[in-house]
């Protein structure tokens, strides 16, 4: 090994680890995609205005064709402009929900994990009543107390996601904790927080982020189930849930109002998974190229 | 006559165990600059007693000393003493350090646990630690699985060293690494130990290992120390026959360390062998010597009396029948 392997960028690695990875490549290269329409959407968006309030009777449920490449919805908004919109929603809401259920499971996993004895068992029953509630009913019952709208959505998915994340990183903070290095920093007199978040948390990161990665396509979907059921996104707003919801009815006879959302829901749901499956594999340190 | 200095690291009759469950029974020890060998196979209960010698384990009776004061009265400045008195080496390296961190980090947090430092001074004392325990100042910047299993352990030891122990607990230092590799890990311990005169507790279930670096031996079967003395008389003359059989278990030691008595474990592999391997599966007797299941030697006598350490020929041992065994009753 040299001096120069050593020396190793982030980039370099992630560069490796995509020639390495073709799938894992694939899903980022997809969601980079999506993240880009999210945030381009206003330009790239062959008819911007139908993102939001626009209304064309005369245009209304136009197959797929040189004008409107996804066809046009019962109001006749551009397929494609919604779907470019909705990805804005989607991802803020699947990036919102798993950043606030793994800030909350996490820091109270990973304490509970290091802990253990009485300060564990407090924190994992109540984990156990939020999830003793079926996830759904409990994430309806908070969007009927709140407004409905996307921030009531993501509060509401998130109060029911985080006890997976303490559970599930608490299992491995426990084993973590038995590891000798956390004895060494024990024995150097390191104090519990630090050891905690130095030690501890990184090395217990690894199957969260993975979670984290496979659970985003789920988020979307209850996203669009909540919406679906209007305590979510509220018309005009572009949703692909509330889209397919929207089309449904009318799949036998205009398949593209309710295919493209779907499709785009089912892509981002793959691209999250394979990704997910790939970080596993790359943030494990034994398996990083040398 | 006055008192000697307390020991640094000394146990009192303490007795060990999870969930109210004793593993370890009453076990008494002082480490010393002598190096103080426990030896046991695995089960026996030393790993647990490492823990509690660390204070990483609270007994359940007895006290763990840091010189002469008891552990568990220590206030928070005492305690950080400690800490900085007594320091682990791991069996597995790739273990004991995090595997997420760079060598030289690892042992940065040693230097910075108890002393505020400067980024050029900490620099230079990782790069004397590293050449001090063998390595080059190179191997900070590299991650503990880019290393190989000897260079671990030696960067495990660097970042002992780092806090200027007074002890070491050594738990199975060498177990992980190949033969060569770990001949020359206990040199660099012999070395460390003249030069910064460390106290050892070295745990282990190699002979050798011990006979190596410890003055005093414990020998522990099933949680109980079954015979301790002078290492050498424990080595060529066991009063034990748990310590018998386990000698008989290393035949290259025995021939070493014992030129005067050829070949009497049968040479390797020998029936001794397998008896040694399967010491630690004796089930644990609530009366009488928790060894007799496996003895050559037992009488009624052991199953109805529980033996008690008693002095005998420079040594303790834990034996009905140690004056047999002394005068050769397991020689044939």
């Amino acid at each position: 090994m040299t001096a120069v392997e050593l020396r190793r960028t982030p980039l370099r690695r992630a560069a490796d680890l995509a020639r390495g990875d073709v799938l894992a490549a694939t899903g980022l290269a997809v969601l980079a995609l999506v993240a880009l329409a999210a945030l381009l959407a206003p330009w790239i968006a062959p008819y911007p205005e139908d993102g939001g309030t626009a209304v064309h009777l005369t245009e209304a449920l136009r197959p797929p064709g040189a004008e409107h490449w996804l066809g046009t919805d019962q109001v006749g908004r551009d397929v494609l402009s919604r779907i470019l919109y909705g990805a804005r929603t989607s991802l803020f809401i699947a990036v919102a929900v798993l950043a606030l259920a793994a800030a909350v499971g996490v820091t109270l996993g990973v304490v509970a994990g290091y802990a253990g004895g009485l300060v564990r068992d407090v924190i994992m029953r109540i984990t156990d009543v939020f999830l003793a509630f079926p996830a759904l009913l409990l994430s309806l019952a908070l969007a009927v107390v709140l407004q409905p709208s996307v921030t009531t959505v993501v509060v509401a998915i998130a109060a029911t996601w985080w006890p997976w994340y303490a559970r599930l990183t608490a299992s491995v903070a426990q084993s973590v904790a038995r590891r000798g290095y956390v004895d060494a920093a024990r024995c150097l007199g390191v104090p519990a927080p630090v050891i905690v978040f130095r030690h501890v948390l990184p090395n217990s990161l690894t199957p969260v982020l993975v979670q984290l990665s496979l659970d985003a396509g789920g988020v979307i979907l209850t996203a669009a189930a909540l919406s679906y059921l209007g305590l979510g996104a509220q018309e005009p707003e572009a949703e692909w849930g509330l889209m397919v919801e929207q089309g449904q009815s009318l799949f036998t006879t205009d398949w593209w109002v309710v295919t493209f959302p779907g499709l785009a829901i089912l892509v981002t749901a793959f691209a999250f998974n394979v990704l997910g499956e790939g970080l596993r594999a790359a943030l494990d340190p034994r398996r990083r190229p040398r | 006559m006055t008192t000697p200095p307390p020991a640094p690291l000394a146990a009192e009759d303490v007795t060990l165990g999870y969930g109210g469950r004793a593993v370890v029974h009453g076990v008494t020890l002082a480490v010393d600059e002598g190096g103080v060998g426990l030896i046991g196979e695995s089960g026996s209960g030393k790993t647990t007693l490492a823990r509690a010698l660390l204070g990483l384990l609270r007994p359940l009776s007895g006290r763990v000393l840091y010189e002469g004061r008891d552990l568990a009265g220590l206030g928070r400045r005492e305690l950080a003493g400690f800490r900085g008195a007594v320091q682990p080496v791991f069996q597995d390296g790739s273990e004991a350090l995090d595997p997420r961190m760079r060598v030289g980090s690892s042992i940065a947090e040693a230097l910075t646990a108890h002393h505020r430092m400067g980024a050029a001074e900490r620099k230079a004392r990782i790069a004397e630690l590293l050449t001090d325990v063998g390595l080059d100042p190179e191997h900070a910047g590299r991650r503990p699985h880019q290393l190989s299993g000897g260079q671990r352990q030696r960067a495990v030891i660097a970042r002992a060293l780092a806090v200027r122990p007074r002890a070491l607990v050594l738990d199975e230092p060498t177990s992980a690494l190949d033969v060569t590799v770990q001949a020359r890990i206990l040199d660099l311990l012999s070395r460390l130990r003249e030069e910064h005169g460390l106290g050892y507790l070295l745990i282990t279930h190699n002979l050798a290992v011990v006979d190596r670096l410890c003055r005093t031996s414990h020998v522990l079967f099933a949680g109980r120390v079954v015979e301790s003395g002078p290492t050498r008389d424990l080595l060529t003359r066991p009063a034990h026959p748990y310590t018998h059989a386990l000698r008989a278990a290393v035949p290259t030691l025995a021939r070493a360390s014992d030129p005067g008595e050829p070949d009497e474990a049968g040479g390797p592999g020998g029936p001794d062998l397998g008896r040694a391997v399967r010491l630690a599966e004796a089930p644990a007797a609530d009366a009488g010597c928790a060894f007799r299941h496996r003895c050559p030697l037992a009488i009624p006598r052991c199953s109805q009396e529980t033996p008690i350490l008693d002095k005998m020929d420079g040594r303790r041992v834990a034996c009905h029948r140690a004056e047999e065994v002394l005068a050769g009753a397991l020689r044939q």
